[in-house]
């Protein structure tokens, strides 16, 4: 008999720390980029229009509180935003897998509706709905919405033709195999899009606060007045926290990930 | 001779594919008696899958009537009285091997009668034991296909169906498998019909070797195996398994040299 190899069962810390060190080229490559950049900035080589690493710094250090002030309702919009799009995409996706024969109807109205740029939609969204938080958030859950929908549509119908086989034999009935096949198995799929949908999220957020959304408050607010008024290094640090909230949230989903689905997915496409 | 627990009666089975018409079974009968052994051999294309497919009610015949125990397949599958082995072990990747040897127990509800051997007893009778926290993927291709068997015997299956399902394994764990598969049917006392591309295997195993002939897929033979049982690696080696062999060799290939004559 053969001897299987005991892989020793994943901890969490321990995928993590598999996951740094993993990153350790790429936060050496940005780390030298950003050196780079610093020192083409202090020597005049960039526009004036682009801020040294340094000035960004110093520009964080001295309005820490503002920029909190403005980033928390925009993280808190993007949340529920995608918190919004993540169950109404998966309702939606449920019901696609019971009813397969409306799939494609739904697949396609749902690409339709999602080509619509969401920067045009916007300003119409706002007029619809006010300068409130309920637009920041409803272009939040728009742009979060179709990857996971997506996702959950790849993955429902992406069982293994083994396994139906197998389903069929045992007589499961439509909603076991949903429970013990269908859902389990679209899980790298559903993961795939909520991932994508988590960093969408945030930008919705911020591209609705650009055309008024949210008040006066919001990153996006932060990020058009220091444009207009032309505050460099606040303009980069505004960018810079836009791109650290998209990876955050990525990076969030991605270790729920982790702990989700702790089985490899290549086993199931070599028929297991 | 036989007291006919599956009766195959004068079945057809034309899959359309597109404009084009496939006859995968053509005018079959075939009687199992309760507790046999029956193995199906023939070319690729005869129809052998199909014949295993209808048995389990996963397809249905076009002409023609099946039954399994005096019902319908239709019925027996429902009951929860077929144990399938396919030729990939489709083991459940996210579930531990206990997990997947409960699987049809969890599918049945109660609604169907355990198998005489809980899944943690099953495990150890396909040499598993110790194994039932794994994961499928830490297993080799004969372990997981371990795992399939004691998943089919997880409800007391009145007919086991096996669909070449140690074709992917290596000559040593297949006839390891063999053998365990014959002390377990003995054990269970259920009917079986197993789908083999190998001769040696089919006389191994089986008191009769049906031969069928590809396209139209017919039963051109059936071959008695009167061998003793229990039967052993030793048996193979001797005078008489080689006849049986011979006869089910001539059935298959003879076939083909009266056609061309």
């Amino acid at each position: 008999m053969t001897v299987a190899v005991q892989r020793p069962r994943l901890s969490l810390v321990g995928s993590l720390g598999r996951g740094v060190s993993r990153w350790v080229p790429a936060l050496a490559l940005i780390a030298a980029l950003i050196a780079l950049w610093e020192w083409a900035a202090t020597r005049g080589h960039l526009p004036i229009s682009v801020a040294a690493p340094s000035e960004i710094r110093e520009e964080f250090a001295a309005n820490r509180d503002t920029l909190w002030f403005h980033t928390a309702p925009t993280m808190a919009a993007a949340l529920k935003g995608y918190l919004v799009a993540a169950a109404a995409a998966l309702g939606l996706g449920i019901f696609v897998a019971l009813r397969p024969r409306v799939a494609g109807t739904v697949y396609s109205t749902a690409a339709i509706v999602s080509s619509i740029p969401l920067v045009a939609l916007t300003p119409v969204l706002v007029l619809w709905l006010d300068r409130g938080d309920t637009v920041r958030m409803t272009v939040a859950a728009l742009a979060g919405f179709f990857p996971i929908l997506v996702g959950c549509i790849q993955g429902f119908t992406s069982t293994n033709v083994g396994h139906q086989e197998l389903f069929a034999v045992m007589s499961a009935r439509g909603w076991q195999q949903f429970l013990h096949l269908a859902m389990p198995s679209s899980m790298p799929f559903v993961f795939a899009g909520l991932k994508a949908a988590a960093a969408s999220a945030i930008l919705g957020s911020i591209i609705a606060e650009w055309s008024g959304g949210g008040g006066t408050r919001g990153l996006g607010q932060m990020m058009t007045n220091a444009l207009f008024g032309f505050n460099v290094p606040q303009t980069w640090l505004t960018i810079l926290t836009a791109a650290a909230l998209s990876v955050g949230a990525y990076g969030i989903v991605a270790i729920i990930e982790r702990v989700v689905v702790r089985w490899d997915h290549d086993h199931v496409e070599a028929g297991l | 001779m036989h007291d006919d627990h599956v009766v195959v009666d004068h079945v057809t089975k034309r899959f359309t594919l597109k404009r084009d018409h496939v006859i995968a079974l053509d005018d079959v009968s075939l009687s199992l008696g309760r507790g046999e052994f029956v193995a199906l051999i023939g070319p690729s294309g005869c129809g052998k899958s199909t014949l295993l497919r209808l048995l389990a009610d996963v397809v249905a015949p076009t002409n023609g009537t099946i039954s399994v125990g005096g019902r319908s397949p239709e019925a027996a599958r429902k009951d929860h009285r077929i144990g399938f082995v396919f030729q990939d072990p489709t083991l459940l990747p996210w579930r531990t091997v206990l997990d997947n040897v409960r699987l049809p127990i969890q599918i049945a509800r109660g609604r169907a009668e355990r198998g005489a051997s809980t899944p943690t007893e099953l495990l150890a009778l396909v040499g598993l034991q110790g194994f039932e926290q794994a994961h499928p993927g830490q297993l080799s291709g004969g372990m997981r296909q371990r795992v399939a068997i004691a998943r089919a015997l997880a409800l007391t299956p009145e007919l086991l169906l096996l669909d070449e399902p140690f074709g992917a394994l290596d000559e040593i764990s297949r006839q390891q498998l063999n053998l365990e598969m014959l002390r377990i049917w003995a054990e269970t006392g259920t009917t079986a019909v197993l789908v083999t591309h190998s001769i040696a295997e089919a006389v191994l195993m089986a008191d009769r070797v049906v031969v069928l002939s590809a396209r139209p897929g017919r039963i051109t033979d059936i071959i008695d195996v009167d061998l003793p049982r229990p039967r052993t690696l030793e048996a193979m080696q001797t005078q008489e398994f080689f006849q049986v062999e011979n006869a089910v060799r001539r059935a298959l290939f003879g076939g083909q040299a009266q056609v061309a004559s």
